[in-house]
C-alpha cells in the first residue's frame, strides 16, 4: 500500500513538474533572442516554413540563406502597423528590390482574411507569410508589435527594432549585415 | 415559362424552413467569449479589451450570424491563431497532461488519505496488542478468582 502511494505521489510530482518546466521554457524563448540580437551575439534566428498570405504555398526563411533578409513581424489590428506599412513598401520597391535584400512580412496574432485586406489597403508587394499558431512570434520572442530583424548572409541576426522602423535604420542595419 | 416560376416558388417555400433553421445562431457570444483566449493578452476573451480580442469577437459574431456552428468557428480561429486560442487545451499530445493532472492529484490525494488512514489503525491496534502482551501471563485468571472470592465474601 505505502509503495502504490509513493508511485502515485511521485507520478503527481513529475507531472506538475512538467507543466512547471514547460511554461518555463515557454516565457525564457520569449525574452532571450531579441535580447541576444540587442547584445551583438549574432544568433542564428529561428527556422519557420509558413504558408504564403496570398495562398500561393509556404515560405522557409532557410530558403533565403545568401542574401541579407528582412523579418517584420505585424498584425492588422496593430496601430502602429499601419503607420509602418508604407515605409516598408517605399523601401521595398527603393532600396531591398534593388539591392537584392530579401524582405518577409510575418502576419502574427492575426485573422488571416484581416491580413489580406491589410496587405491590399496598403498595397504590400513584398512576400507576406501568416503565421498560423503562436509558436514562430515566441521564438524570435516577439511582444509588441510591429518588430523588425535584419539578418546577415549566414541567417544570422544583426539588428532589431521594436517599433516602427525608419528606412535610415533599415539602411544602416542593411549595411551592417552585408559587411 | 409560368410552371417554371411556380415550381422555383414551390422549391423556394419548401426550402424556406430548412435555410432559415440553418442561418440561426446556435451558440451565444456570452458562451464562446468564455472558451476562447485572446492572443495577445493571454486572458480570455470574456476579459479582454484588446485590439485583437475585438478583431476576434467581430469574427465569431459574423460567423454566428451566418450559422456557423460553435466548433466551425473555433476551429477557423485555431487555423489562424493554434490551439492556444482555446481555453480548454487540446484533448491530445502534452494538453493530455493538463486534462490528466486533476485525477491524478485526486487519486494521488485519495490513496495517500487510505495509507494513512491504514498505518495510523495499523499502530493503534499494535499499540493495543502491545499492552495484552504486556500482561503477565496467568495474571487474568488470579484476578478473575479474587473478583469471584470477593464476590463469595460479600454475600
Amino acid at each position: 500500500m505505502k509503495r502504490v502511494v509513493i508511485i502515485v505521489v511521485a507520478v503527481v510530482l513529475l507531472g506538475f513538474g512538467a507543466v512547471v518546466v514547460r511554461a518555463v521554457m515557454r516565457t525564457s524563448g520569449a525574452q532571450s533572442f531579441p535580447a541576444a540580437v540587442a547584445s551583438g551575439a549574432l544568433p542564428v534566428a529561428p527556422a519557420f516554413v509558413l504558408p504564403q498570405l496570398d495562398g500561393s504555398g509556404s515560405l522557409a526563411l532557410t530558403s533565403l540563406r545568401g542574401s541579407v533578409v528582412v523579418v517584420n513581424f505585424w498584425a492588422s489590428w496593430c496601430d502602429p502597423c499601419k503607420d509602418e506599412a508604407p515605409i516598408l513598401q517605399d523601401f521595398w520597391v527603393t532600396d531591398a528590390q534593388p539591392q537584392g535584400v530579401a524582405f518577409v512580412g510575418v502576419d502574427t496574432q492575426d485573422l488571416s482574411d484581416d491580413a489580406r485586406a491589410f496587405a491590399k489597403a496598403y498595397g504590400l508587394t513584398f512576400p507576406l507569410v501568416h503565421d498560423d499558431g503562436d509558436g514562430v512570434a515566441r521564438a524570435w520572442g516577439v511582444g509588441a508589435l510591429p518588430e523588425t530583424f535584419v539578418l546577415d548572409r549566414q541567417g544570422r541576426a544583426v539588428r532589431w527594432f521594436p517599433g516602427v522602423v525608419s528606412a535610415a535604420d533599415l539602411r544602416a542595419a542593411i549595411a551592417e549585415a552585408s559587411k | 415559362m409560368i410552371r417554371r416560376v411556380l415550381l422555383l416558388l414551390c422549391v423556394g417555400v419548401a426550402l424556406f424552413p430548412v435555410v432559415a433553421v440553418a442561418a440561426q445562431p446556435q451558440f451565444s457570444m456570452l458562451e464562446i467569449e468564455s472558451e476562447l483566449m485572446c492572443p495577445t493578452c493571454q486572458s480570455r476573451l470574456d476579459m479582454s479589451q484588446s485590439p485583437a480580442a475585438d478583431r476576434i469577437r467581430a469574427f465569431v459574431e459574423a460567423k454566428r450570424v451566418q450559422g456557423w456552428s460553435k466548433e466551425q468557428v473555433k476551429a477557423a480561429l485555431v487555423a489562424d491563431f493554434g490551439p492556444s486560442v482555446l481555453a480548454a487545451p487540446p484533448v491530445a499530445g502534452f494538453g493530455l497532461v493538463a486534462w490528466l493532472m486533476p485525477a491524478l492529484v485526486a487519486i494521488g490525494g485519495i490513496a495517500l488519505v487510505v495509507g494513512l488512514a491504514l498505518a495510523w489503525r495499523g499502530r493503534r491496534s499494535g499499540a493495543r496488542s502491545g499492552t495484552a502482551t504486556m500482561v503477565e501471563p496467568g495474571l487474568d485468571a488470579r484476578v478473575d478468582q479474587e473478583l469471584q472470592r470477593f464476590s463469595d465474601e460479600q454475600r
